[in-house]
């Protein structure tokens, strides 16, 4: 490796700062938005519905959407349950009661969640969620992934499927421009029997639990959207149980987004840990590794070493033994030769006594 | 190379996962826990835990099934022994005893009658060794059982028998064949002229120290008695469970209609002030009273199905128990709010308010919001003057007589507005805009509320001034003949005003389509706008 | 390109050249009525149903399958496991082309793909997990080019730049891991945001962690699977180190892929007991998911770990498959089939065959650059100027 250790700190400092600095999203903590102040809601009365679908009419007026095959005074289309289209922001339904009762007319529409999981989901800002309680849609920035549809809890966003080069997705946008002028929505001024209430969601909230007191007979004692998913703008009252008239009874009244903030709140721990983790792993094996390498070296080495060793005790002994055995050796011929000297001389000796005396035996 | 082994480990994994699927699978369909049939006759033997903590569950008994075995033969005694000429309605045995005891009883029993039933060749049900035949959860029957009422006609039909007989065979009513009061002292029964009340005042849902269940009671009286009598070869009622608790033979018990009068000695008309006695009464402390009320306990008594609507649970009258301040005996219900409480179906109040849910009330009542107390218009009913009582002490008789004639007064009270003071048509177009104005047929109308009113003596009663009907369109405004334009409160579509009046258009949409759909009107339907008022032919493009 | 080889009869209309021609055909023309008719035209997607084949499948699956890269560069360079170093480069150009096909992919999903880089340079939504997996995704994709990029460099000639890149190999691995760990995370943190749609045991506030550690071995299991068709199809490009090590990764990973896998069981389990939903498993849908888990999870781990024990290494590469298609079936059931689960079966999505033969291109498209890099490239081999680090 060719970078210096404080060369590669350096980089992750900066790359840690940098993901902490782009990344806002909250640990999970029991921080919860309330809505803004005097921002607007809809108060929708399910028992005061007749069904009529005027509401659909003047939405499809106001927003300038296709005018349908079926005119919306052609009731039949209640007999299906119906869900919202691109090019149909608002539905009403129709749910029979047993026991041949009057069926129960509920509309349906976005229901501008106080933190609507479209608005958390849209990862380019497309939704936002604006200070008069509307959820709207900026299709200038809008990529069309399509998440917020996935996200949405009440299956509301519709996308123009049809579209090859700009489709967009629809929903209802509680007549944003119109309530910033100070006008109703179209649906709820159009409606007869005034079964949609406007106002600012506080005073709704007040009106509905007023209303079911009043009419302790009339109506299930709950406001659905007072907390569920964590509030919404839009919110029903019922005389009927509202798992009966297609609404949802099981969504909680936690918000969207906090089940993710909790995996959004690791993003920047796993950038701040990870790297030290990763670092601390790579340095631990290389020095594992150095010292695997260190102590090979080390014992080769020694036994080379001892081998060494054991090679100059062995030449010692040998030269020694070898020195002693010269000794010994020259010791044996010294003495060897003397002793011929002797035994010569000895012979030489005697020989010259025998000369002079008798003849010798000539001993070879 | 390494060395080739086959995954045979891999291959039996895969039918065991299949056999897993299978078994899910099975479990799921075939856990049925829908019901084949109802019947009213369904009894369930339930007997308590053994000491031990074991049970079963508990064996549905189909009584009539087993009834209609005996028939010919020996009849109740087949399963139920008498004590004083009276069948006991407990199996084989006079009282519960331990519950080996009474356990043994019915397995012996049961099943050797049952083994008896199938050695003669006929169907029987389980024997030993088929517990869970009887002890199932599952069994696919369902009851029907109904509550059976003992209504004023039942009881006509009873008193006016002439095949029940009185206790005393003197008596000139046969009252003391059913009703009796408990003597604590002798620890007995003994029948008390003008003490008879329902049997439901002692005999609760549970037994008690006094008094058996209503269930033993009725039964015991009620069964034994039909049963005597059908021995004899008499008509008489029901012995079969489904003859009074089912919902078929109980729309065919025969009504008496309209049934004469109980003769228990009540009043025709009731002076009602908790403060009234018969005793001296400080002349002072009667300007502290409220006003009393003028009862019709007649037309109150015709009203009602039987005593115990109001007399829930004494014939007495209710400021025994329901004193001003609340006592124990009247559940701490304090006197006013026994009369006036909205959601109570004892009280005056909150039983005329149940009265406004018929369908030809709802049209104007549905939509009126509940009433506080304080809302209430007290001099409906407390229509006599504290001053015109007295002098006192004031007698029984005198308080009577005083409100049979308050009572007479008010009955001509219903006035119907004239022609005149009703307008025929009223045009409503003030919100003309794509329709035309609406032609509306006022008068028309307003007859068909009140001809809905019909002979009904408490509408009758309620709506005694010709302006009260107005007043159910005409609302939140001081009644008169005159009253004024909706318009006068109802502006512009309303922006979440908290006293959340309606705009115009709201307030007369709501106001006649609430009112049709209340009271089951067809047509015009909530949506032909068209029948109402014409559309303008402009719009049509 | 065809490679030119010395064999005679060799000619472009090759069984795997005339097939993989056709899907691509028809792929082009797919992609044509794509553009100009929009999705309604091709995709059997609707409102209820926006997400469909294209993101359950080419995405999640192409992300996960392509893990291989991150972990067998991790396992090198950061765990020191030098015997795994010749399956690298392979990995990494899997890895490489996953993703570059994963993008290519979401050009075709995404209602305007031209606006890709207004998440990350416009308008950035930092409240949605899927920001952090496209910014990732982003990222790492830069990471895999760079780390890729070598052996174009040794193709190309150009030492000077190779050398460079080359030394760049630890910081890129540990930014590659840490980068992989978010994205994969998130894919899976994705489906948080709609516990009302999705199937109780499916749903679980791990789900970011099964991603991660069903994609480690996945990444491991494709590194084998991959390795055997390399094997058979282009043995004649590898060399001696590369032959020589290769019975060693396939059977090192795949023991670590058996460890892996019944902790990534273990895990599933608790998230199971978290939430008590038990008697789910009672049900049909129950036997569904014991199936994934059981058959697609814990019997190729348990295979793997005979395999790696009984150094069987034809039993590793069946494994691997098993596995491959355990992951898949995984994220098809989050993305598809347990979604949506509480719907009227006539509401319910199958893909059209139009969306099926994109998905088909994709694939092959990969397989065909595939074939063209390690044929044309030091992936196989190292290049003789090169000594080996």
């Amino acid at each position: 490796m060719g970078i210096s250790r404080r060369q590669f700190l350096g980089w992750l400092g900066a790359a840690g700062v940098g993901a902490t600095a782009a990344s806002r999203a909250e640990a999970a903590s029991n921080k919860q938005f309330g809505g803004y102040p005097d921002s607007f809601g809809i108060l929708h009365d399910t028992t005061r519905c007749i069904g009529c679908r005027k509401c659909e009419e003047a939405c499809n007026k106001v927003n300038e959407l296709p005018v349908p095959e079926q005119p919306f005074d052609d009731l039949s289309v209640l007999d299906k349950t119906r869900r919202t289209r691109f090019d149909v922001f608002t539905v009403v339904n129709q749910f029979r009661k047993k026991d041949g009762q009057l069926p129960v007319f509920v509309k349906k529409q976005c229901n501008h969640c106080l933190e609507p999981a479209c608005a958390s989901a849209c990862f380019v800002r497309a939704l936002r969620k604006v200070k008069t309680g509307a959820v709207v849609y900026d299709e200038s920035l809008c990529v069309g992934c399509r998440y917020c549809m996935v996200a949405c809890p009440f299956n509301i966003p519709a996308y123009e499927y049809d579209e090859a080069l700009t489709p967009r997705v629809t929903k209802c946008t509680m007549c944003h421009p119109r309530i910033e002028k100070g006008l109703l929505p179209g649906c709820v001024e159009s409606c007869p029997k005034e079964a949609l209430t406007f106002g600012t969601r506080e005073r709704l909230v007040k009106i509905a639990r007023r209303r079911i007191e009043k009419y302790s007979n009339a109506y299930i004692d709950h406001i659905y959207g007072e907390h569920e998913m964590g509030g919404t703008s839009w919110m029903t009252i019922s005389g009927t149980p509202f798992s009966e008239i297609g609404m949802r009874e099981d969504l909680g009244t936690q918000t969207a987004s906090s089940f993710t903030a909790g995996p959004l709140s690791a993003v920047p721990v796993v950038v701040a840990l990870w790297p030290v983790l990763l670092t601390g792993i790579y340095a631990i094996s290389k020095r594992k590794d150095k010292i695997a390498d260190e102590e090979r070296i080390h014992a080769v080495a020694q036994t080379v070493a001892d081998a060494n060793q054991e090679m100059t005790v062995k030449l010692a002994k040998m030269k020694d033994s070898m020195a002693k055995e010269k000794e010994a050796a020259i010791n044996l011929e010294v003495k060897r030769a003397l002793e011929d000297a002797a035994k010569e001389a000895a012979e030489s000796q005697q020989a010259s006594e025998e000369t002079g005396s008798e003849t010798p035996k000539e001993e070879k | 190379m390494a060395k080739r082994r086959s995954f045979g480990w891999g291959k039996g994994i895969v039918p065991v996962i299949i056999l897993a699927g299978v078994f899910f699978v099975i479990a799921n369909v075939y856990s049925d826990t829908d019901l084949d049939g109802f019947r009213p006759d369904v009894l369930m033997i339930d007997l308590p835990a053994m000491p031990g903590g074991e049970k079963m569950p508990a064996v549905q008994f189909l009584h009539d099934v087993h009834t209609q075995r005996v028939q010919e033969k020996k009849k109740c005694s087949t399963c139920h022994l008498e004590k004083n000429q009276q069948f006991v309605f407990k199996f084989m045995r006079l009282d519960n005893s331990a519950i080996e005891t009474d356990m043994a009883i019915y397995h012996e029993n049961c099943i050797a009658c049952h083994v008896k039933t199938e050695a003669n060749g006929e169907k029987a049900g389980p024997v030993t060794g088929d517990c869970r035949s009887c002890h199932k959860t599952q069994t696919g029957v369902g009851s029907s059982w109904k509550p059976l009422s003992f209504d004023k006609s039942l009881h006509y039909r009873h008193e006016s028998a002439n095949v029940i007989l009185p206790e005393d065979a003197g008596d000139t009513v046969n009252c003391s064949a059913c009703h009796h009061t408990y003597d604590k002292t002798a620890k007995k029964t003994v029948y008390t002229r003008g003490e008879e009340g329902s049997c439901r005042y002692c005999h609760k849902k549970e037994k008690t120290d006094e008094a058996s269940s209503i269930r033993s009671a009725s039964h015991d009286a009620c069964v034994n008695c039909h049963q005597t009598l059908v021995s004899q070869k008499k008509t008489a009622g029901p012995i079969e469970c489904a003859g009074c608790h089912g919902a078929e033979e109980q729309a065919g018990i025969k009504v008496v209609a309209p049934v004469p009068r109980m003769k228990r000695n009540q009043p025709d008309a009731v002076l009602l002030a908790s403060w009234i006695t018969g005793q001296d009464t400080d002349a002072k402390k009667v300007t502290q009273q409220m006003d009393p009320v003028p009862f019709n306990h007649e037309v109150h008594e015709r009203a009602n199905a039987s005593c115990q609507s109001c007399h829930h649970e004494t014939l007495k009258k209710c400021s025994d128990c329901h004193t001003e301040n609340g006592d124990q005996d009247g559940g701490q219900v304090q006197l006013a709010q026994a009369m006036h409480s909205r959601t109570s179906s004892q009280s005056c109040i909150g039983c005329h308010k149940e009265a406004q849910t018929d369908q030809n009330c709802a049209g104007c009542h549905a939509g009126m919001p509940d009433k506080q107390f304080a809302d209430e218009n007290c001099r409906q009913c407390h229509r006599l003057d504290r001053s015109v009582l007295g002098p006192w002490p004031m007698n029984k008789e005198a308080r009577t007589e005083l409100a049979a004639e308050a009572v007479k007064a008010s009955a001509g009270n219903f006035v119907k507005p004239t022609n005149e003071q009703i307008p025929e048509k009223v045009v409503i177009d003030v919100l003309a805009d794509q329709y035309e104005g609406a032609q509306f047929p006022h008068r028309q109308v307003f007859r068909g509320i009140e001809a809905r009113i019909g002979d009904n003596g408490m509408a009758r009663y309620f709506h005694d001034k010709k302006t009260t009907l107005c007043m159910g369109c005409h609302h939140n405004s001081p009644a008169s003949l005159q009253p004024p334009k909706c318009a006068s409160c109802h502006g512009e579509t309303s922006k979440g005003s908290l006293d959340e009046r309606p705009g115009l258009m709201g307030a007369y949409h709501g106001q006649c389509i609430n009112c049709h759909q209340k009271m089951g009107i067809k047509d015009p339907a909530a949506t032909d706008c068209g029948k109402c008022h014409k559309e303008k032919l402009s719009n049509k493009q | 390109m065809p490679q030119e080889t010395a064999q005679v009869n060799k000619s472009i209309f090759t069984p795997f050249n005339v097939i993989a021609g056709m899907i691509i055909f028809c792929g082009l023309i797919i992609t044509v009525l794509r553009f100009t008719g929009g999705l309604g035209a091709v995709t059997n997607l609707d409102d209820n149903n926006p997400w469909g084949i294209w993101i359950g499948f080419d995405l999640l699956c192409g992300v996960a399958l392509a893990a291989g890269g991150y972990v067998t560069s991790a396992s090198c360079y950061i765990f020191g496991l030098k015997r795994f170093h010749s399956a690298v480069r392979p990995a990494i150009l899997t890895a490489f082309l996953g993703y570059a096909l994963v993008v290519m992919a979401l050009h075709y999903d995404v209602g305007r793909p031209w606006r890709l880089p207004y998440p990350i340079f416009l308008s950035p939504g930092t409240t949605s997990l899927l920001f952090e997996v496209g910014l990732c995704v982003f990222l790492y994709l830069t990471v895999l080019f760079i780390e890729f990029s070598p052996a174009a460099l040794e193709w190309l000639g150009l030492k000077k730049i190779r050398n460079l890149v080359v030394r760049l190999t630890l910081v890129l691995t540990i930014f590659g891991v840490i980068l992989s760990t978010l994205h994969q995370s998130s894919l899976g943190a994705l489906y948080m945001i709609a516990p009302s749609k999705l199937h109780p045991l499916w749903y679980s506030g791990y789900l970011p962690v099964f991603f991660f550690v069903s994609s480690v071995f996945a990444g491991l299991s494709m590194v084998i699977f991959e390795g055997s068709l390399a094997h058979r199809h282009l043995h004649h490009k590898m060399d001696e180190t590369h032959l020589k090590e290769s019975e060693g990764v396939a059977l090192g990973f795949g023991k670590a892929a058996a460890f892996v896998m019944m902790g990534y069981v273990g895990v599933k389990f608790i998230g199971i007991a978290m939430d008590n939903n038990w008697h789910y498993l009672a049900t049909g849908w129950g036997l569904w998911f014991l199936l994934e888990l059981v058959g697609f999870v814990m019997v190729p781990s348990f295979l793997y770990a005979i395999a790696a024990r009984d150094r069987n290494l034809r039993l590793v590469r069946w494994a691997s498959i098993l596995a491959v298609l355990g992951v898949v079936l995984n994220r098809l059931n989050i993305s598809v089939v347990a979604f949506n689960w509480h719907l009227p079966a006539a509401d319910r999505y199958f893909p059209s065959w139009m969306e099926i033969a994109i998905s088909l291109f994709v694939v092959t498209i990969g397989v065909v650059v595939y074939r063209f890099v390690t044929t044309q490239m030091p992936i196989f081999y190292e290049h003789p100027d090169y000594e080996h680090k």
